[in-house]
């Protein structure tokens, strides 16, 4: 923000800087690209690019619903077990089974159910936090811990299979030969950027990501908007939850498990600020193929388990470096 | 500007608890995944290939039933509401007393210390723990010592302390057999000199992990028609196994012949993956997950290893039995998993679900 009174040879360092924070992510996206495709024969067939798409649809919706607290200055620690409650709440509900034996619901009710919970969940840490100051980081650790014991509650702890089709149809169909999880992924994408460019609401959110202060001096009403991004990611995970049932073809008690950091990390790959006022949702697009280009490339290469933790590391360390050389 | 001071305070405070707590929660999950490992580790043989030295001690109980005490970590895992359920069943069979109890630790180990402290001064004939680690025991298995009450070890072994004999399955084993089930599978399947198989492994590290993973590498060893052709971490989850499986059929396609995972919930994701790529090839898992084995009807090539906590439970009452009868026991007893098919696999939910 200062870049516009610096003057100068300063002037010319900092545009070369920040054109790295800018265009690292993508590069980085390019270069993985090329690599794997010259390593690996398999890696530019046209399946293999669907089945990328498709393996990071659901880690991209919660990216996506993430984005908004993380560019209000905001963080959402909730979203892996709210996805998981959430899309049990949908499977239960539509079943009829566990904690609902013999209380099926038609599945759009079903969804509701479940979207209803999950802003409910949205609303609990965005008040606490917008009210009362608590943060953000703290309110949504507790919803962690509640959705994940909920989560349990719902499910009994145990699989559930037999899921209607037309719930499994959002995340596990065809439709003009892309994989329904990929056109819900995008979709959202395109929303969410259009959200922020061009609505009030998504100006705010920048307003007071940026400096807080500032934004409440000029009228905006800070507390709705540091809640609606709570809620906003709340709701986004457990659409993610509702296409994972489709994806699985199941519901599984341990389907969030390990979700929480790679959506986040996917954010910040991407070159959004993690303390808010900068970053946009082609750049969480962006970080979340690198992830998975990452994995998939190397799950056909055959690197082992070991090797890819490594490789995940570096490379979100050389991430994360780009993005300060640019701000500083 | 001094109340922005205090707010950034109490941010970096709030911060500084919460990466504490984080760290604790994160700590509970590996607590939890070990738990986890727990319900992975344990299993249960159909009883009869038991081939243990406390078979004979049922018919010993007519007398008046021990008073025992099971202690287990947490009944969050299936595994364990497992046990829970065969004890209470035992209880009513008047295999062990009225009395007797079962303690849930909620996975915390300064909770199962005294759990068993408890047991202690309830003065139970013998005690049964299913230990959260192998070390946090250590003190109160010393106390139930020098108290003399025997002390029968479940799914984990004690680091220290004696005990009268130490009750788990054997991952390698289990690994093993179901690597061998899977190259059944094949054979009966097509004709072939060598078969290709992928293993999906478990999270990389925990033991459960490398055992099965060492159990399938003998299965590889031992059988000239089985090839290794991939293995990939699949972290015990469906999602990423299905992820991985993909991947797989992306590079190997047709090649792969069958496919080992090291849970059931990976084989539901595996199960996934070659459903959306039209694909039918054997694919075996261990545990006995319910989800699971209901997919067996419509795959004749799916099976598994069932892991059957009721019988760990029935054994080590009969083995405390006999200890108390003054009879010899075996020091430790592996039990076998129960192999389920489509042949067995509605018994098998009939039975135990």
């Amino acid at each position: 923000m200062l870049s516009s009174v610096v003057s100068g040879s300063s002037l010319q360092n900092r545009l070369t800087a920040s054109e790295i924070s800018r265009y690292g992510p993508i590069i980085g996206l390019v270069g993985l690209f090329v690599a794997f495709s010259f390593l690996n024969d398999r890696f530019l067939t046209v399946q293999n690019q669907v089945n990328v798409l498709r393996q990071v649809s659901i880690i991209g919706i919660m990216a996506i619903g993430v984005t908004f607290p993380i560019l209000c200055a905001e963080i959402d620690l909730s979203i892996a077990q709210v996805m998981e409650v959430t899309g049990l709440t949908m499977a239960t509900l539509a079943v009829g089974a566990r904690l609902f034996e013999g209380s099926a619901v038609p599945v759009p009710v079903a969804i509701l159910g479940g979207m209803a919970l999950a802003a409910a969940f949205g609303v609990l840490s965005g008040y606490i936090t917008a009210r009362f100051g608590v943060p953000s980081f703290m309110t949504t650790l507790a919803v962690l811990f509640l959705a994940d014991g909920f989560g349990l509650i719902v499910s009994g702890n145990r699989p559930i299979i037999g899921l209607p089709e037309s719930l499994t149809a959002f995340g596990g169909s065809q439709v003009f030969g892309l994989p329904s999880i990929v056109l819900v992924f995008l979709s959202l994408l395109i929303v969410s950027q259009l959200m922020l460019s061009y609505t009030r609401f998504g100006l705010y959110i920048y307003a007071v990501g940026g400096d807080r202060t500032a934004a409440e001096r000029m009228g905006v009403n800070v507390m709705a908007v540091r809640m609606g991004t709570l809620v906003i990611s709340a709701v986004f995970a457990s659409i993610a939850g509702l296409v994972t049932l489709g994806r699985l073809g199941s519901a599984v008690p341990t389907m969030g498990a390990s979700l929480l950091l790679p959506p986040i990390a996917a954010v910040i790959l991407g070159g959004a600020d993690l303390f808010g006022g900068s970053g946009n949702m082609i750049g969480t697009l962006i970080g979340v193929l690198i992830l998975g280009i990452l994995q998939n490339g190397l799950n056909l290469m055959g690197v082992a388990p070991s090797g890819q933790l490594v490789a995940q590391g570096i490379v979100l360390m050389l991430a994360v470096l780009a993005n300060v050389v640019g701000e500083n | 500007m001094p109340r922005d001071i205090g707010r950034r305070r109490f941010i970096r405070n709030g911060a500084i608890a919460g990466t504490a707590l984080f760290a604790g929660c994160s700590n509970n999950g590996g607590d939890g995944g070990d738990g986890g490992d727990g319900s992975d580790g344990g299993d249960g043989g159909d009883g009869s290939d038991g081939g243990d030295g406390g078979d004979g001690g049922q018919t010993a109980t007519d007398a008046s039933p021990p008073s025992v005490a099971l202690a287990v970590p947490s009944l969050e895992f299936t595994f364990f509401a497992r046990m829970e359920n065969a004890f209470n069943q035992a209880k009513s069979d008047g295999l062990i007393a009225e009395d007797s109890t079962f303690y849930d630790a909620g996975n915390s180990q300064s909770t199962q210390v005294s759990n068993v402290e408890t047991a202690i001064s309830n003065e139970v004939d013998f005690l049964m723990i299913a230990a959260i680690t192998a070390e946090g025991v250590i003190s109160a298995i010393q106390e139930a010592n020098d108290a003399d009450i025997p002390v029968i070890a479940i799914d984990r072994n004690v680091a220290e302390g004696e005990t009268v004999s130490y009750i788990a399955s054997d991952n390698v084993q289990l690994g093993q057999r179901s690597t061998e089930l899977c190259l059944e599978f094949m054979q009966e399947q097509g004709d072939a000199d060598t078969y290709n198989v992928v293993q999906l492994e478990g999270t990389p590290g925990a033991s459960v992990t490398n055992d099965r993973g060492q159990g399938f590498q003998n299965a590889v060893d031992d059988n000239d028609a089985l090839e290794r052709l991939a293995s990939q971490t699949g972290e015990f989850s469906t999602g990423e196994a299905l992820n991985v499986m993909e991947d797989f059929i992306t590079q190997y396609g047709d090649d792969i012949d069958g496919v080992f995972c090291q849970n059931d919930l990976m084989a539901l994701g595996a199960h996934q993956a070659l459903q959306s790529a039209d694909m039918s090839v054997p694919v075996t898992g261990i545990d006995g997950t319910e989800a699971w084995v209901q997919r067996f009807s419509d795959n004749q090539y799916y099976g598994t290893l069932a892991q059957l906590p009721e019988e760990m439970v029935t054994t080590a009452i009969d083995t405390g039995v006999a200890h108390l009868d003054g009879e010899d026991v075996e020091d430790s007893i592996t039990i076998e998993g129960l192999e389920v098919t489509q042949d067995n696999a509605s018994d098998y939910i009939d039975q135990y679900f």
